[in-house]
């Protein structure tokens, strides 16, 4: 009742107003009146700010609402939800891309966070005020490392789990460009975190972050297969806002993993989405008119400025309008109409400083522009102008973002001011590869300083710097980057008399340029009835806009007239009526959307097929990696004992040898004791590093790939005594009885060896473990253990048995069993319930793979809590 | 001096009492040996006053080397005794952490015991 008598009261009192997202704010500060608690007034505070500046996106009022919330929190004692908004407001004033932006003001108030919550002892905010402290930009590299650092050991004193994941991911967020084989094993830490402590939010972003980083490192189609487990992980769990994030990389040509046929769909999605749940859809359009533009697609990309356009001076956005004046003129200067650039860029310019980030580059582009039409003197006063104005908005000469530097040393190299061109191209391309890969500016940069060096007449150079560019143009599809930088690489080869790679050069460079520009005159006509259509569409567009206006101020007076008449009958008929509308609407976009769907499933399938033989090899590669790493450590050890003892009995030979001579024949009898002891310790550990090695080789022992008839029950046997002796050798205390039951009226199966024995190794692994921690358990706390605890005797056993036509192969521990809600997801890849650093998560995933899709059979577990787990492999004779 | 030796292998007590047995014999050098984090914490608490150089592993099961180091640092200050890693992870990750909680000196196995000696001035 107090819900509806709410929504009454804003129909009431703002009926003029239109957008549905208003209601939900609102009945949000409706609730804030009604809060009986002054704890409850903050936290609705708190999260309408939150509301304001991530959905809605007005952070004027978010940063009212949360100075509120931090007001009321000091004057009612509240510690704990003063340091969160003290922290929310720090975190306001730091974000980059925001109107509000003081870097300054915004370290300040995280560093008295952190002072508060030391004082009060509210650890989780301290932790997370250390987090967003190694974020900001005035942090030295090491500082940031140790604060993360402190932020995590702090988490993990206090057993604080989401606050470890959010360290843990922090730190491989650092190292995601230094040393991205870092990032990715933290990054699987703070995965597995997530999923333990079942945070979906967080385990869609971790796929992401991890995505990200495959892509950037050129490691297959991992990227692509994560991106879509994190998309899976979003829709299951309803996240809309993750979903579009997600949605929003992937049409983003800066992503690492855009996906040029798809970005169509994605930008549909993307659109209902936000439709329905009421989100700006207005940010995510410039991220697809860019990508656009940036394949080349310059109508489309032009098309949605329009719109965008449109859109916004609806909503009188000033920012947003500069944004889409910002975008036409890029579209115009690419299709080379200069003068028309000219006209949208000045345009744009008139919003003044309305989003500080574009208009610097409107000056920029202002400057390229007028060095095409050949009026220097104004395009140096642009480039001037947009030097300064960086430097005003970035605080410093040395931080001035590397786009800016790039696009001005072109311009001067072009207008022959070289040793400034020089100057502006090296420092952007130091900045570019100093901080996060953005493949359009990384392109740029390369392809300029290629340019300046061919100028300035080094050639070597300058082929290096083309080379980097064509590669990353190839990669994610530049058009016109491939054009320009496989022209330079091919003069290069020409000059150097190598006519094959030359002409191979040119013709990529060719393609491309014929792919981007047709050819001359059908471009020329494409322009002009380009102008034609647009015209029609900008009045369609108009239209169509004012239609939904009218329709949705429809809605609105239906349900205020509807409610008035007769309250509870008249909100559920009409609620009735609008969703049949709405379901039959959906019905048609989901028909729609299914036709769409069944062809990029024919292409994705295809996709997944290859990712999987990729990620098999990059199991294979991490296991072996983490196997390598694990078995050096292993072998220094007894490495060590080796090198020192024989040293050591040198020493003692040259001794036993002067007391030989001396006549001390007893006190030689004693030297010569240590010796033959120390003889025996080297050949224990001499042989201890061969079983090390030998494990090793037995693992990377690369599939044939082909079945051939096997001795099962030799291949179990063998695999059960490797894997005990691997164990134990890296772990003396490890202790287990195995038993086996072999059917030996099995004889040979047609299987591949390598695979299936790899398999078994897992599931044998996964079973030592088992029986070792509930071993570790009730062992642990003498104090404390139980009567049977001294009794537990951990047994592994592996049987085969012939059932029909199929063989059975089990293998069962007395561990302490799976739970229900993870049995589930065991077979889900990068799951694991080992602690942070101790498996890949992969194992389980790939054995199932091999099973199920290498040798048509299946993979099951039976379990029970506390008491053991059975996984059984049946195969087909 | 006092030293006091930190690692699981128990091969490490007879190698460093062979390699040391010249400095033993003539008096220069006491071992103690614990074969984990938490032993040497007990052996700190009886003897924290004699201990003036500890060698400790990293990698051991329950508590680890880095973990030890920093309990050390925080607890005996008054002089704190001078710790030095001895461990077969010689990357730049636990080396930073190791210096970062106070280390004084950081070495890699295999052990070159000839470059230890110049270390602790024996």
């Amino acid at each position: 009742m107090k819900k509806i008598s709410g929504y009454l009261f804003l129909c009431i009192v703002f009926a003029t107003k239109v957008a549905g997202q208003d209601f939900i704010s609102d009945s949000l500060r409706s609730e804030y009146v009604r809060a009986r608690t002054d704890s409850a007034k903050v936290s609705e505070l708190i999260a309408l700010s939150k509301y304001k500046w991530n959905v809605q996106r007005k952070e004027d009022t978010a940063i009212t609402v949360i100075n509120n919330a931090v007001i009321l929190a000091r004057q009612k004692g509240l510690h704990a939800q003063e340091v969160e908004a003290i922290k929310l407001s720090g975190v306001y004033y730091t974000s980059v891309n925001s109107k509000n932006r003081n870097p300054a003001k915004g370290y300040q108030l995280i560093q008295y966070g952190i002072l508060l919550a030391r004082r009060y002892h509210v650890t989780d905010q301290e932790i997370e005020l250390l987090i967003n402290l190694s974020s900001m930009a005035r942090v030295k590299a090491d500082s940031v490392k140790f604060l993360i650092v402190q932020a995590m050991n702090l988490a993990r004193r206090y057993k604080l789990p989401e606050q470890e994941l959010m360290a843990v991911s922090r730190l491989g967020s650092f190292y995601t460009i230094t040393k991205p084989d870092s990032a990715r094993f933290y990054y699987l830490q703070a995965l597995a975190l997530a999923r333990q402590f079942h945070l979906p939010v967080r385990e869609s972003t971790l796929l992401q972050n991890l995505a990200n980083i495959y892509s950037l490192n050129y490691w297959g189609d991992s990227s692509h297969y994560l991106i879509l487990e994190a998309l899976r992980v979003a829709r299951e769990n309803q996240l809309i806002d993750r979903e579009i994030s997600l949605l929003r990389n992937l049409i983003s040509s800066e992503g690492g993993f855009f996906i040029r046929d798809s970005i169509v769909t994605y930008y549909e999605r993307m659109k209902w989405l936000s439709r329905k749940f009421h989100r700006d859809s207005l940010l995510f359009m410039s991220n697809f008119a860019q990508s656009s533009a940036d394949m080349g697609n310059f109508s489309q990309a032009l098309q949605t400025y329009l719109v965008l356009l449109h859109a916004n001076e609806v909503k009188k956005d000033s920012s947003a309008i500069q944004l889409a004046l910002y975008g036409i003129g890029l579209a115009y200067q690419s299709t080379k109409d200069y003068h028309k650039s000219v006209a949208y860029f000045s345009e744009g310019r008139k919003y003044g400083l309305a989003n500080n980030f574009i208009y610097i580059f409107i000056h920029v582009d202002l400057a390229k522009d007028y060095m095409e039409l050949q009026q220097n003197d104004s395009a140096r006063y642009f480039a001037h102008k947009a030097y300064q104005l960086s430097v005003d908005f970035y605080g410093s000469e040395r931080d001035v973002y590397g786009g800016v530097l790039n696009d001005l040393g072109i311009i001067y190299f072009r207008l022959g001011d070289d040793s400034l061109a020089l100057d502006y191209l090296r420092r952007s391309y130091v900045f570019f590869t100093k901080n996060s890969i953005q493949y359009l500016n990384y392109c740029n940069t390369t392809l300029g300083l290629a340019q300046y060096f061919k100028k300035a007449g080094m050639p070597d150079s300058s082929f290096i710097y083309g080379k980097l560019c064509l590669n990353t143009a190839l990669d994610k599809g530049f058009l016109t980057y491939l054009s320009s930088s496989s022209e330079l690489v091919a003069g290069y080869f020409k000059n150097k008399h190598n006519t094959d790679s030359a002409y191979y050069y040119q013709q990529i460079g060719f393609d491309a340029y014929k792919r981007l520009y047709n050819d001359e005159s059908s471009r020329e006509f494409q322009n002009m009835s380009f102008n034609e259509q647009q015209r029609e569409k900008d009045t369609a567009v108009a239209e169509k806009a004012a239609a939904d206006q009218y329709k949705s101020n429809l809605r609105l007076y239906a349900l205020i007239t509807v409610v008035i008449v007769s309250l509870l009958i008249g909100f559920i008929v009409f609620r009735n009526n609008r969703h049949k509308q709405r379901s039959y609407d959906l019905l048609t976009r989901q028909k729609q959307e299914i036709d769409i769907q069944k062809s990029k499933l024919e292409e994705s399938l295809k996709d997944l097929r290859t990712t999987q033989s990729q990620l098999i090899q990059s199991e294979k590669m991490a296991s072996l990696g983490e196997l390598t790493a694990g078995i050096a450590h292993e072998i220094q050890n007894p490495l060590n004992f080796v090198n020192n003892f024989s040293e050591v009995n040198q020493e003692l030979l040259a001794e036993m040898n002067s007391e030989i001579l001396k006549g001390n024949y007893e006190e030689a009898k004693v030297i010569a004791k240590d010796i033959t002891g120390n003889e025996q310790k080297i050949n224990h550990h001499g042989k201890r590093a061969d079983a090390i090695v030998k494990g090793m080789l037995q693992h990377s022992r690369s599939s044939s790939g082909v079945k051939e008839p096997t001795d099962i029950n030799a291949l179990a046997d063998e695999y059960l005594r490797l894997a005990y002796h691997g164990l134990r050798a890296k772990d003396k205390s490890f202790n287990a009885t195995m038993k086996t039951d072999f059917d030996n009226s099995i004889g040979n199966i047609n299987i591949i060896p390598q695979d299936i024995g790899r398999v078994i190794l897992n599931l044998i692994t996964n079973a030592f473990y088992a029986v070792d921690e509930k071993k570790k358990q009730t062992g642990d706390g003498a104090a404390f253990a139980k009567a049977s605890a001294a009794t537990y005797e951990p047994i592994v056993s592996v049987s085969t048995r012939k059932a029909g036509n199929k063989v059975v192969i089990k293998v069962r521990d007395n561990g302490n069993g799976i739970t229900g809600k993870v049995k589930d997801k065991i077979f889900q890849p990068f799951f694991t319930t080992k602690p942070t650093g101790e498996g890949t998560g992969l194992g389980l995933s790939m054995s199932y793979d091999i099973v199920t899709k290498g040798h048509g059979g299946e993979l099951s577990v039976t379990t029970q809590e506390g008491e053991y787990a059975e996984f059984s492999i049946i195969l087909p004779l | 001096m006092k030293i006091l030796v930190v690692d699981d292998e128990q091969d490490m007590q007879t190698l460093f009492q062979q390699r040391f047995r010249k400095e033993i014999r003539d008096g220069l050098v006491d071992f103690a040996f614990a074969i984990s984090g938490e032993q040497a914490l007990e052996y700190m608490k009886e003897n924290d006053h004699e201990a003036v150089l500890i060698l400790s592993d990293i990698n051991m099961p329950g508590m680890s080397g880095l973990e030890l180091l920093e309990r050390i640092k925080q607890k005996y200050n008054t002089p704190p005794p001078i710790v030095m890693m001895i461990t077969a992870y010689g990357d730049a990750e636990n080396y930073d952490t190791a210096m970062k909680l106070g280390a004084d000196d950081f070495l890699t196995k295999p052990v070159d015991f000839a470059l230890l000696k110049e270390k602790l001035k024996l």
